[in-house]
């Protein structure tokens, strides 16, 4: 059966090149089917349900072309295929969760791709004082009033200058109360340089809550670097 | 030697009312302490009086207030053993391919996450001939299911013509031999779509047993951690698969909601100001215009209004505005202090927000009209993040106690009783209730310094991780 197709195929390409493309032979249908499944990476775990029904197609197209079935083994290739290209995408879209799962019981790996990089969200100039803050608090220290005093002088020495008051919380509590007291930081420092002298449509406050953290630890020293606002030139 | 199999089903039908009915167990301070809360909150105007008696409680016993509540068991542990074995196709009764696993898994995986379930280990099916059984009573072997432990089994076979699998399945009673009455019958499905008929399955199956049918396959909106200190708007299904990030403009996308139209809501913190978008049907809508800070918008469908948090000079406060962002309207006006996180009651009547007016964040309501406002908690010095059950007695929310530790907790609108869910497990923030109030999705630290989303029964029992991605935060549940 499968000699007949050949030779008919080969037939018809002397006359006229006609319908061999389109006739593709059932052997290379299943290999290019056999070859999406490999292709499919983690499809296997991470869509098993179509990567399932590609199987089974591919099987089903194997056991045909057996069978001397040519029309049926082409179908269910083509078949296997678009499943096995189906599953790869679905597993794409699941990856991530998939592929930590595999790794869940491996805690320490886990935790090491806690360590998040980034930095802070802007890139600070050194002639300006970050101004720190207490926990859970939103006035100014007496350092704090140190820092910001120099602040304003150079705010004052450039007049053109205006500023962004990007101001953040440590990582403790929850998103948006954080959002709300980093605003209050931003706030209070705004007050306090307008009192002392800075047109205050020089400065805006864009609070950033917990979402920028400028260290990753969980020490308390760095929660106190993280409770802070940045003065950034516009 | 019989099982009382309808006692268990008895308790089960019973049991969102008998575990909410039931006071907490602890030692006699806890109970005098949720009992003064209780009472302080039920006289409308608790004033700073019963507070002060909380208080003054505590500090003779040499504790914080927050740390006299704690877990407590909630209940007998009548969850049904039930068996799933792997559906088997039609025919060579084999599972070749894997389809079958695949499908039982995903059915297994929702019963043991609703609680209600003990799934038993597949390993000990090994006394049951699985290849001489089929769907039908006749060929089930219930003397045998019966000493594998199980009270309920759950069958499905299989067949693939052409691309689509069809599923037929069936569930029995081994207590009494005889089939449970489902209305799932023979399914046809398309490939991708195996997942959606198994969790529909077992909320079928969850509706036969508790009279509501479950909400598996559901799905989960949350923020997460993308490249740099970009977050990203991303949502999953009840457990974890079936991920899609939304297609918005790369920036610090947090506070996700599901909006209006079908889409989403998110707050972008940006250097030109934080505000409120709505990203739906591929399009995006800037619907608030605040220089300094809107955020954590809430979505009442049946009035069509959008709650938020606004700030124009300085103050924190409610507002409320239609869903294109017209109307808008400033709720509170409270001086010197934190209003946020506004979360509707279910009819759209009620609002809960956190303010800190009284020094420390606690939660108050507040009618949709601006009057009636009361503040709600008056124990511990930081509760957060409010989140109203959808059956309107119960607001879910994150407090601090005294070690600094973030757990979630309870407290009934109507008698003021507070429950606490979470304890000892790291921390555990930002609650969203399930649409059928059953479940609570929270973020928690206890696998990890980033928070990774999590499950839990209404009572705090069955927690159970939904997701090993790090970095996933305020997950917010369809509703």
């Amino acid at each position: 059966m499968k000699r007949i197709f050949m030779t008919s195929c080969l037939v018809m390409g002397l006359i006229g090149a006609v319908g061999c493309a389109s006739q593709e032979p059932a052997t290379d249908l299943l290999k290019d089917a056999a070859a999406a499944m490999e292709n499919t990476g983690n499809a296997k775990e991470c869509a098993a349900e179509t990567y399932a029904l590609a199987q089974n197609a591919l099987k089903e197209a194997q056991a045909a072309q057996e069978a001397g079935d040519v029309e049926t083994a082409r179908q269910k290739a083509r078949l296997a295929q678009t499943l096995a290209k189906q599953a790869k995408e679905e597993a794409e879209m699941n990856a991530e969760e998939c592929e930590r799962r595999k790794h869940a019981s491996a805690a320490v790996e886990e935790i090491l791709n806690d360590e998040l990089t980034g930095g802070p969200a802007f890139v600070l100039d050194d002639s300006f004082k970050v101004i720190y803050f207490d926990f859970d608090e939103s006035f100014l220290s007496t350092s704090a009033v140190q820092d910001l005093q120099a602040n304003v002088a150079v705010l004052k020495a450039k007049p053109e200058m205006r500023v962004i008051l990007a101001a953040h919380t440590d990582d403790r509590g929850t998103t948006e109360y954080n959002l709300a007291l980093s605003q209050r930081r931003g706030d209070a420092v705004k007050a306090h340089a307008v009192s002392l002298g800075v047109d205050a449509s020089r400065m805006s406050v864009v609070p950033y809550g917990k979402e920028m953290p400028a260290s990753h630890g969980t020490r308390e020293q760095d929660y106190a670097l993280n409770r802070r606002v940045e003065f950034v030139a516009r | 030697m019989k099982r009382s199999w309808p006692y268990i089903l008895g308790l089960l039908m019973l049991m969102p009312a008998g575990v909410s009915a039931q006071q907490p167990d602890g030692d006699k301070a806890a109970k005098a302490a949720l009992d003064g809360a209780g009472r302080a909150s039920e006289s409308g105007q608790p004033g700073e009086a019963g507070q002060t008696a909380i208080n003054d409680q505590a500090i003779a016993l040499g504790v914080d207030p927050l740390s006299l509540i704690t877990v407590t068991p909630g209940g007998p542990p009548v969850r049904i053993p039930i068996a799933v074995p792997d559906s088997m196709k039609i025919g060579d009764n084999i599972d070749e391919a894997g389809l079958g696993r695949a499908l039982a898994e995903v059915i297994r995986n929702d019963l043991t996450m609703s609680g209600l379930f003990e799934v038993l280990p597949v390993e000990t099916y090994g006394l049951v001939n699985a290849a001489k059984e089929g769907v039908t009573q006749s060929t089930i072997q219930f003397d045998s299911w019966y000493n594998v432990g199980a009270s309920v089994l759950v069958k499905a076979h299989y067949k693939v013509t052409h691309d689509k699998a069809e599923f037929e399945f069936a569930v029995f009673n081994i207590d009494s031999a005889s089939p449970v009455p489902l209305s799932m019958g023979k399914r046809q499905v398309n490939p991708g779509n195996v997942r959606a008929v198994a969790h529909e399955f077992v909320n079928k199956l969850i509706g036969y047993f508790t009279g509501t049918d479950g909400v598996f396959g559901t799905r989960i909106l949350f923020a997460a951690q993308g490249r740099n200190n970009f977050r990203t708007i991303r949502s999953f299904e009840t457990d974890g698969f079936g991920g899609s990030t939304y297609d918005v403009p790369e920036a610090i996308n947090v506070m996700p909601e599901w909006g209006p139209k079908g889409g989403v809501l998110y707050t972008q913190l940006s250097t030109k100001g934080d505000n409120i978008f709505l990203y739906a049907g591929k399009a995006l809508t800037q619907l608030t215009d605040f220089e300094g800070w809107a955020s954590g918008a809430d979505y009442c469908p049946k009035a069509g209004k959008i709650a938020f948090t606004g700030a124009r000079e300085q103050n924190g406060n409610i507002y409320v505005m239609d869903a294109d962002g017209s109307n808008l309207v400033q709720l509170t006006d409270m001086p010197d202090s934190i209003q946020t996180s506004p979360s509707w009651s279910p009819d759209c009547k009620r609002l809960a927000f956190v303010s800190s007016y009284s020094g420390k964040p606690q939660i108050y309501i507040i009618n949709a009209d601006g009057t009636g406002m009361r503040r709600l908690t008056w124990v511990g010095n930081y509760n957060t993040t409010p989140d109203w059950s959808p059956k309107g007695d119960l607001i879910a929310f994150t407090a601090r106690d005294e070690r600094n530790v973030f757990d979630i907790f309870t407290i009934n609108v109507n008698t003021g009783e507070v429950m606490r869910l979470t304890q000892d497990q790291g921390h555990n923030r930002e609650p969203s209730w399930s649409p059928d109030g059953r479940y609570i999705v929270f973020e928690s630290t206890r696998d990890g310094k980033q928070p990774r989303l999590y499950l839990m029964n209404q009572d705090g029992r069955w927690q159970t991780r939904i997701s090993a991605t790090p970095g996933l935060k305020t997950p917010v549940w369809h509703p």
